[in-house]
């Protein structure tokens, strides 16, 4: 189940949300952005809605504000009408996905939240992959520092052939720790 | 023209001479024949005392009766040699000796042909020895004219035959004069009185015509000139007669006093009535001053010939008068000058007085050149150059008259003509005037257009204005409404939807239920279906989820109906009409739909009083001024903190005596306004937002709707310090 986060000071827009989408999805919603950031840090949630009109605070800043604890999760900002500032704050400082304008339509909503949910999904594991591959990276270099190590105790045929598998190696570890350098051995 | 006057004048004068000459022979002058005793003193007298001497001694001898003959006779030592011996103008007495030619028996009478001797003695003599004596002064029956005819004196010669008849003759006279002396017959001497009487009758005639003419004239016209013209006729006709020995008209006695200086006065009077008149006809004063002033002083010259002739001293008046006479050759310069000034009588005037002086001068030459005969017609010249002189000037003013006329009416043709030429300029200006006035009246028409079109586009344009104006705030309604009704549709239609959702789950499990009744047998199956059923649809959950949505359903539609109702109160659709309204209400409806979009930015407080009297007003214009003031002041706060910005929306009633009125303040704690910028406010386009924020028509759209209602707004504000908008309105 995706979880959502739905966030607005109007309550029977919250009863509305969860009656609509509780079938399909893990609903969390509130009308307090402290509980909302609360619940981003109990649940693994997917995609964060928030309305953005409301007293306290509003969409945007919300976003803002939960940036950097949760970067991942999708946002989509809800809103009553089309107010172009709004929408231009939310692209840029809010890194909004998707823009809705009330009333939403719920087939349309429920799509979009599980296309959020599958671009959150496919973050996590781009994420996962480049973890992974950035772990097996420096066990390589690891490696070859023990090579280079070696090459500098060990007897080898020539003096001109150690130097020339130091440096190769030099190059190996040096490209690893600074994948956007040029890539070539000497 | 000219040489016809000329002609006139002098054939006139050359043809009147001829009709008073005839063929009757010429008298026998006796000036050759006689000697003068004046300026030549006796021996045993002193020079200067000659004449007195001898009138004294010729008065004693006429006193005794007898006469010292020797004496005069040897005193008269001096010949003439003239035909007509002159008497000097000399005071005193002068004495002649004649020698009448051998007796000729047609001889009858010596006539002495001068008007001017004052008094007279005259001896014949035959050899020493005195045939008779005759004094002629004291009194006119001495005159021969007393005794029957002739105008000068005349003396009887004797009968008696002598070979050397003398006549010794003594004169006294108060003007120099020549002394024709002739002897005649005494019918021939009668038929000459007789013609020249009838001449002076003809004379006389002539001058009473003009007289009576231009005396007519004077009346009919009453010019002056023609006065001046009678004086002077009367003037020369006088001076003539009386030269010509007519005073006796006038019972005047040469000895007396009066008859001694009658020719004095008439040659003043005359000389001075030709000066004026000259001066008059001429026009001298304007045309020529130069002359006029010389003219003036010239008369001048009579005050002392005026004193010395009431003095007695007749001889020196006598020079006195003539000295201006001589001046009157002045007149031809002075006519010929106005002439040239465009005096066309002025000719006419010059013609006369030249004949006259011609005339003049060849009777006074006929003394000095023996060629220039004694005769009638020397005799007549004086009387007929007056006479041409006369009538020429006469007519002269006749054509005066015809030159008024003429004048005038080239006077009339010229305005005539100038009126036809007014006219002709008049039509040609008319048809310019008009022209330009056609010209003057399609431009402005023109302009007109232009203007009205102008007038037009921008009353589109500020129709457009205000409509953007009324755009803008519906605009904002429509934003601030959007969001406000957005919510409840929001959750109002999800809600539904969810709902059928729940109650589809409700449904299936009612259906199980009705089931339950017809599968008896299997019934604990069935229920325990049911159950799983219940349970896995979490029907305890779902009914209370309904419960939610169903509030939730419930309270959109009371939001929205809410919403909708503040909205019909805002947007009032009979917007124009007067009706009562509750101004509370209004506010709050216009707050609904501005709280949503001022409450994130401003805290609006509102503090509305509850006990709010109604007034008539229109409502849906009322709420674009509280919208727009409430909006105004929400924007001057905008450069503070959210939390600092505060708006305060207040009502309350006021009673002010007999008046009471309803006060709505709206105050910011904004920026507030200068005294440049509250100066301005209500100024349409005028505006401090940014361009393209506000179209500055909203307070003066305000303020008109304000004025309307006969609303008083007071502004109290000071810049940095925020502004408060009190609005009263009459209760």
């Amino acid at each position: 189940m995706i979880h959502v986060l739905y966030l607005d000071d109007e309550e029977h827009n919250l009863t509305a949300f969860r009656a609509a989408f509780r079938r399909h999805f893990e609903v969390h919603v509130t009308t307090d952005s402290a509980v909302a950031e609360r619940l981003l840090d109990e649940h693994p949630i997917e995609v964060v809605i928030s309305d953005q009109k409301m007293p306290e605070i509003c969409g945007v800043e919300f976003f803002e504000m939960i940036m950097a604890n949760h970067p991942d999760p999708v946002r989509m900002l809800l809103t009553g009408h089309a107010d172009i500032d709004a929408v231009i704050d939310a692209i840029n400082k809010g890194r909004i996905y998707k823009y809705i304008s009330k009333p939403w339509n719920e087939a349309e909503l429920k799509r979009l939240v599980e296309e959020a949910s599958e671009i959150y999904r496919a973050r996590k594991r781009s994420q996962q992959v480049s973890a992974a591959y950035g772990k097996n990276l420096m066990s390589i270099r690891e490696a070859l520092i023990l090579m280079r190590a070696e090459c500098v105790e060990e007897p080898l045929p020539t003096q001109e052939t150690r130097l020339r598998w130091i440096s190769a190696l030099d190059a190996t570890i040096q490209w690893i720790e600074n994948p956007d350098s040029e890539f070539h051995l000497p | 023209m000219r040489w016809r006057i000329w002609a006139f004048g002098w054939i006139a004068w050359v043809l009147t001479g001829c009709a008073a000459f005839d063929e009757y022979e010429d008298p026998v002058y006796l000036g050759r024949a006689m000697s003068r005793l004046s300026y030549v003193p006796a021996e045993g007298f002193r020079e200067g005392d000659v004449l007195d001497s001898l009138l004294r001694i010729k008065e004693a001898r006429l006193q005794s009766g007898s006469v010292d003959l020797p004496l005069l006779l040897e005193a008269n030592r001096d010949p003439y040699d003239r035909e007509v011996p002159s008497l000097p103008n000399q005071e005193g007495w002068h004495w002649l000796t004649l020698t009448i030619p051998a007796s000729n028996p047609e001889l009858h009478m010596m006539e002495v042909s001068s008007s001017s001797i004052d008094s007279m003695v005259v001896w014949m003599m035959c050899g020493d020895r005195v045939l008779h004596q005759t004094t002629a002064h004291g009194s006119s029956r001495h005159w021969p004219r007393g005794k029957g005819f002739g105008n000068f004196p005349a003396f009887d010669l004797p009968e008696e035959p002598c070979d050397d008849l003398r006549a010794i003759v003594g004169m006294k006279s108060g003007r120099g004069t020549p002394i024709p002396i002739r002897v005649h017959e005494r019918s021939l001497l009668e038929v000459w009185q007789i013609r020249r009487d009838s001449f002076f009758m003809f004379y006389l005639g002539i001058m009473v015509v003009m007289l009576l003419y231009n005396a007519f004239l004077f009346f009919t016209l009453e010019d002056r000139t023609y006065l001046l013209y009678i004086l002077f006729l009367v003037g020369v006709a006088g001076s003539q007669f009386a030269l010509n020995g007519y005073s006796w008209m006038l019972g005047l006695n040469s000895h007396t006093w009066l008859g001694s200086r009658f020719v004095h006065f008439v040659g003043m009077y005359s000389g001075i009535t030709t000066f004026l008149f000259i001066q008059r006809f001429l026009d001298l004063k304007r045309l020529a001053p130069g002359y006029y002033k010389t003219l003036n002083i010239i008369l001048l010259c009579y005050v002392p010939a005026m004193v010395f002739l009431l003095w007695g001293k007749l001889n020196v008046a006598f020079d006195l008068i003539n000295m201006p006479a001589m001046f009157s050759v002045l007149v031809l310069p002075a006519a010929r000058h106005t002439m040239k000034r465009g005096h066309k009588s002025a000719r006419f005037l010059l013609v006369a007085f030249s004949v006259f002086l011609v005339a003049v001068t060849v009777f006074a030459l006929r003394e000095f050149i023996p060629a220039i005969p004694h005769n009638w017609f020397t005799d007549f010249l004086m009387p007929i150059g007056s006479i041409v002189e006369v009538v020429l000037l006469s007519l002269a003013l006749g054509d005066r008259i015809n030159q008024f006329k003429r004048e005038s009416e080239e006077a009339r043709e010229e305005q005539l003509r100038i009126s036809r030429l007014n006219e002709q300029i008049m039509q040609e200006q008319n048809a310019a005037l008009e022209q330009r006035v056609q010209e003057r009246t399609e431009r402005l028409q023109e302009q007109n257009n232009t203007l009205e079109s102008t007038l037009a586009e921008l009353r589109m344009a500020q129709n457009q204005l205000v409509q953007s104006e009324k755009l803008a705030s519906i605009g904002q309604l429509t934003a601030g409404i959007a969001h406000e009704l957005n919510n409840p549709i929001n959750f109002v239609s999800s809600s539904a939807q969810s709902l059928r959702r729940d109650f589809e789950d409700v449904a299936s499990i009612l259906q199980e239920v009705e089931r339950l009744d017809s599968e008896g047998e299997q019934l604990d199956e069935a229920v325990r279906e049911l159950h799983a059923l219940v349970k896995r649809l979490d029907l305890e959950f779902t009914m209370k989820e309904i419960e939610e949505l169903l509030t939730g359903i419930e309270d959109g539609a009371i939001r929205t109906s809410e919403i909708v109702k503040g909205l019909r109160i805002f947007s009032r659709m009979d917007g124009d009409a007067i009706t009562r309204a509750d101004i509370n209400e209004l506010l709050e409806s216009t707050l609904v739909i501005l709280r949503s979009s001022l409450k994130e930015e401003v805290q609006l407080h509102v503090d509305l009083a509850p006990n709010l009297e109604t007034i008539e007003c229109q409502p849906g214009k009322l709420n674009q001024v509280f919208m727009n003031l409430i909006t105004n002041a929400a924007q001057a706060t905008k450069d503070q903190e959210p939390q600092d910005r505060q708006v305060r929306v207040r009502t309350r009633m006021v009673l002010e005596g007999d008046n009471s009125w309803v006060q709505v303040a709206i105050t910011d704690n904004g920026t507030g306004m200068s005294k440049e910028v509250l100066d301005h406010i209500f100024d349409p386009f005028y505006t401090t937002k940014d361009v393209g924020e506000g179209t500055g028509l909203g307070l003066s759209i305000v303020k008109g709707i304000l004025d309307d209602h006969h609303a008083v707004l007071h502004i109290d504000t000071q810049p940095g310090e925020g502004s408060t908008f009190l609005i009263s309105f009459p209760a």
